[in-house]
């Protein structure tokens, strides 16, 4: 019975991984970081997982959960983020993707992402997922005029963070 | 258009680029151990538990309680155990209580303040001790002093005084630690619910 739950949980996440990967992207600096997150989700969801019900959508499941372990329970790890491995992964994103001016900006924008609070975070990254303000304020428990005060301030922050760089 | 839209659609052309985990990674992932803030909330308030009951059952074998037994007072010394024990389940349930209700599926901010509350239940249960050790050790040595005759000539006043300054320096250590182990646990925490909570920012 266990296994078969493993078995049909390890297919669903299989298959809606990018959900998790794209909150690694927003939380996590270096590939190390990445999968450690990546694997803190993954425990998170498995364990939450005999609750789902499927009353609702994996994948909407999916974004409660991980959003959740990335900005409340996910502990860094005590080891500090090798620069080696920070480097790889903006030199992988750098020649896959950045190759002229604008590309050269968004390179910028990932990087002021970085540098805003988990609750900022959480909002650039539902709204990159263009999830509207009723799903934001019931993700994060806030009041719908809230985030949307919150989040003009957080596209207020990005602007300071790229003009000061 | 803002910055923000330009990488919104950056970030639809990502998909491709993001890297995959294959099912047998999935697989090995769900063996490891989770690393969670709950579960170390959970393991630590464990562990403070048991150090304030085995301090408990310490000064009980100590015999902390003959010293009462000797000057007729075991039945106060009953009651006030009675209450104390009574105090300490009462912490130890609404712990439990507290830390069943958290659910990863609430929104963030519900289950923050589920964390916390579980958290400051382990709070107030450690300030109860403190404060119960403390009442405790100064009717001790008021009544080993009132009652020993060989004391009876040094200043009783004196004497408690230093008793005093000796137990405050102890409680200030012991405040100093918890700032520290709570600030270690729950900074993250309490920064972000704060965040989330700070409707006029």
């Amino acid at each position: 019975m266990n296994k078969k739950l493993e078995k049909e949980f390890v297919g669903k996440l299989e298959t809606n991984q990018n959900i998790v990967h794209k909150i690694c992207r927003i939380y996590a600096n270096g590939e190390a970081a990445h999968k450690d997150l990546f694997q803190e989700i993954t425990i998170q969801l498995w364990k939450a997982y005999p609750k789902f019900r499927g009353d609702s959508k994996f994948s909407t499941w999916m974004y409660r959960v991980a959003l959740n372990t990335a900005i409340t329970l996910y502990r860094k790890q005590k080891r500090r983020v090798k620069t080696q491995d920070w480097d790889q992964y903006s030199f992988k994103i750098k020649a896959e993707e950045y190759d002229d001016t604008t590309e050269q900006n968004l390179k910028l924008m990932y990087q002021a992402i970085k540098e805003l609070n988990d609750i900022d975070k959480a909002l650039v990254f539902l709204y990159l997922e263009d999830k509207n303000y009723t799903e934001i304020s019931d993700a994060l428990g806030i009041s719908e005029v809230n985030a949307r005060v919150k989040m003009n301030r957080v596209k207020k922050k990005l602007k300071e963070l790229l003009s000061i760089d | 258009m803002d910055g923000l839209d330009i990488l919104k659609k950056d970030w639809k052309k990502q998909e491709e680029h993001l890297p995959k985990f294959r099912k047998e990674e999935i697989y090995s992932m769900l063996k490891k151990k989770s690393s969670s803030l709950v579960k170390w909330i959970f393991i630590v308030s464990i562990l403070e538990f048991a150090f304030w009951i085995g301090l408990e059952i310490f000064s009980i074998i100590q015999g902390y309680n003959e010293l009462f037994v000797e000057y007729e007072l075991e039945l106060t010394y009953n009651v006030i155990m009675i209450i104390n024990y009574v105090i300490i389940l009462g912490f130890i349930s609404l712990f439990f209580y507290n830390y069943q209700k958290i659910k990863i599926t609430d929104n963030a901010r519900r289950l923050m303040k589920k964390i916390l509350n579980t958290r400051k239940m382990v709070k107030y249960y450690v300030w109860f001790n403190i404060i119960y050790f403390a009442i405790t050790f100064m009717l001790v040595n008021f009544l080993v002093i009132q009652n020993m005759k060989e004391l009876q000539e040094v200043n009783i006043w004196l004497f408690m005084a230093i008793m005093f300054g000796i137990m405050l320096v102890f409680l200030v250590i012991i405040w100093l630690f918890y700032r520290l182990l709570y600030g270690i646990l729950t900074r993250k925490l309490q920064k972000n619910y704060e965040q989330l909570q700070n409707l006029d920012l």
